[in-house]
């Protein structure tokens, strides 16, 4: 990386050349689409870190006319870029805003998702055994219910409030990463280097975090980020049909609830077109990175 | 074979248990229990007990599991809070519109997506697939509700040409074919929302399970000996590629249905879905309970279903 460098070091840099990351970032910068993918997500990321210095009003601002009145279902116009929506509240601001709380949703619920999953999957992979059928049944079982509707239910019984659903989503999205991590255990734990670590005395817990993990972790990356996609989609259907994350505050789903009002859906297209077009942007995004991940991490496809 | 059938119908077993499990866990969740909802400051707690007593909800935890779950065995799924309507019969009426919706999405989807996928293997790296991939992307990163919306208002208000929402014309009387041809006018947007997520997923499998076969030493041989290449494609290739295709069916079946819901009530479609997403915020959890479960088993089933149609079509499956 820095090419002035002397001596014993010149031999250190040489290797870090060569470091996993560096090999992984190269082959990640092959596949374009994810490298737009991830130039797309990081100003959609910038832009809701900076959401109060971006966004040209208060979200929850509502204008009002010389008479007194909202402003409401104003058209997008140079005052207001994507118009105003019912209470008169600047859609613009709106949308900057409520990507922080879509993108977060996203990444936390993936975040106890993957938790779960890498301890339940770990555990039933390396144990193997009654511990491992249970897990697997238990895998199973939740895997019969429609994601969705579970996550639908749940969160009308504890409450929709952002962190609420952050958890639901993430406790019912466990299941393929168990599955995985649970797959790539089975393999790893009859590896030769497993067995030598044995022999040499390492307890299971240092077997575990410290060979199997890491030997697991690019696919449980790749899927992951696959997830952060699908979990962003399960956050917007849930508050596009109203059970999801509750006004005032906005997300990109509630915005585009307002489309099922039939006057707002023909008549007032700004309101509802450019939170979609969000979330599609984001999720595309996602998803090519998480298809250049794939490609970049899978040994298979080393050259 | 009959063995395995036996043994996979067996397997099952702790799998509708678990189902149940969750399904009553859930319920748990719910704010205070049925009686709360009933009670009136005039009423006196003594009755209210009386009655608490009388539905057992006095009762430990796990003897409440055992009696609804007896009463679930025996058909009884409670009784909806507003109409009082038995909960299993107003989710089995609902049943036949939502299979109509989620089959005929199905159908599009694969009669559509296999050709395609086809066609992307067989121009791996060209433009065709090159697009047909951007194509893929774009119908797995579109939420199904926002494809539904934006169908609705370009075909249905721009262009006029379809309706918005019902499943058939109100008081026109049609008959026969004409009654026919109103139902799929209204089948259509929805079937294509509900499908287009699905088409892509099917059409990126069966590009990869393509290439995969084509790779085959088996299609190597076929090549060698001259065999027309359409001959090798169709015949030798794609036979066996389809194969997998029926594991993701199994796959993709909970997501089919969560979807429907969705697009149900975006429709005004009369399933399960609507139901389902009405019942949420009249907060009917009888109803609820009972689609949770319901909808489960026909997911265990599809389930049960895809596995034996992989065992039953391809003979390279080890029953034992």
């Amino acid at each position: 990386m820095d090419g002035s460098v002397s001596g014993g070091k010149v031999e250190k840099s040489a290797i870090a050349g060569h470091s996993l990351l560096q090999q992984v970032w190269r082959r990640f910068r092959r596949h374009k689409l994810a490298l737009g993918g991830l130039v797309v997500v990081g100003l959609f990321v910038l832009m809701s870190v900076f959401a109060p210095m971006i966004a040209p009003y208060n979200p929850y601002r509502s204008f009002t006319r010389s008479d007194g009145s909202y402003a409401s279902w104003e058209r997008p116009s140079a005052k207001h870029w994507l118009g105003t929506d019912d209470v008169g509240r600047d859609v613009l601001s709106r949308l900057i805003f409520a990507g922080r709380v879509s993108m977060s949703v996203g990444l936390v619920a993936v975040l106890v998702a993957t938790a779960i999953g890498v301890a339940l999957g770990a555990t039933a992979g390396f144990f193997g055994g009654l511990v491992d059928n249970v897990i697997m049944r238990l895998t199973d079982t939740v895997l019969c219910f429609p994601v969705l509707f579970l996550v639908l239910i749940v969160a009308t019984m504890v409450g929709p409030s952002i962190y609420n659903i952050m958890i639901i989503i993430g406790c019912v999205y466990w299941t393929r990463v168990c599955r995985l991590v649970r797959a790539e255990f089975l393999r790893l734990r009859e590896m030769e280097f497993t067995e030598a670590s044995r022999a040499l005395g390492a307890s299971s817990n240092r077997i575990i975090w410290r060979h199997l993990i890491p030997n697991a972790i690019s696919p449980i990356v790749v899927f992951g980020t696959l997830f952060i996609a699908e979990a962003i989609l399960i956050e917007a259907s849930l508050s596009f049909l109203g059970a999801g994350v509750q006004p005032p505050v906005a997300s990109w789903g509630n915005m585009l609830h307002q489309a099922s009002s039939f006057v707002v859906l023909s008549r007032r297209p700004w309101l509802w077109i450019p939170p979609g077009l969000a979330i599609m942007a984001v999720v595309l995004s996602v998803n090519f990175i998480g298809d250049g991940l794939r490609e970049a991490l899978d040994p298979h496809q080393q050259l | 074979m009959q063995d395995y059938l036996v043994r996979r119908l067996l397997q099952s077993i702790p799998l509708l248990i678990g189902i149940t499990l969750i399904s009553f866990a859930i319920m748990q969740l719910a704010p205070g229990d049925p009686m709360s909802t009933m009670i009136s400051p005039d009423l006196d707690m003594e009755a209210v007990d009386a009655r608490r007593a009388e539905l057992g909800l006095d009762q430990p935890i796990y003897v409440q599991y055992f009696r609804w779950l007896s009463e679930l065995l025996s058909g009884n799924m409670g009784y909806a809070v507003q109409s009082g309507r038995p909960v299993l019969q107003m989710i089995v009426e609902r049943i036949p519109a939502t299979l109509l919706l989620t089959a005929s999405a199905l159908a599009f989807a694969y009669i559509v997506a296999v050709p395609l996928g086809v066609i992307s293997a067989l121009k791996q790296h060209n433009l065709a697939d090159y697009l047909l991939t951007l194509f893929a992307f774009l119908g797995i990163s579109t939420p199904s509700f926002f494809a539904g919306i934006l169908l609705v208002y370009v075909f249905a208000i721009q262009l006029n040409l379809l309706p918005t929402s019902g499943h058939y014309s109100i008081g026109e009387g049609l008959i026969g074919f004409a009654a026919t041809a109103d139902r799929l006018r209204y089948l259509l947007l929805p079937m294509l929302a509900l499908g287009t997520r699905h088409l892509a997923q099917v059409m990126r499998f069966t590009r990869s399970s393509m290439l995969d076969v084509l790779n085959q030493d088996y299609i190597r041989t076929a090549r060698a000996k001259g065999i027309h290449e359409r001959v090798v494609v169709y015949k030798h290739a794609l036979r066996n590629a389809l194969l997998p295709i029926v594991t993701l069916l199994g796959l993709t079946l909970p997501a089919l249905i969560g979807g429907s819901f969705i697009i149900e009530t975006i429709f005004a479609w009369p399933g399960m879905g609507r139901l389902g997403v009405n019942a949420i915020f009249a907060r009917e959890y009888p109803i609820l309970m009972g689609l949770n479960v319901l909808v489960a088993c026909m997911v265990l089933m599809g389930n049960l279903l895809a596995d034996v149609m992989y065992a039953f079509v391809d003979p390279r499956i080890q029953y034992s």
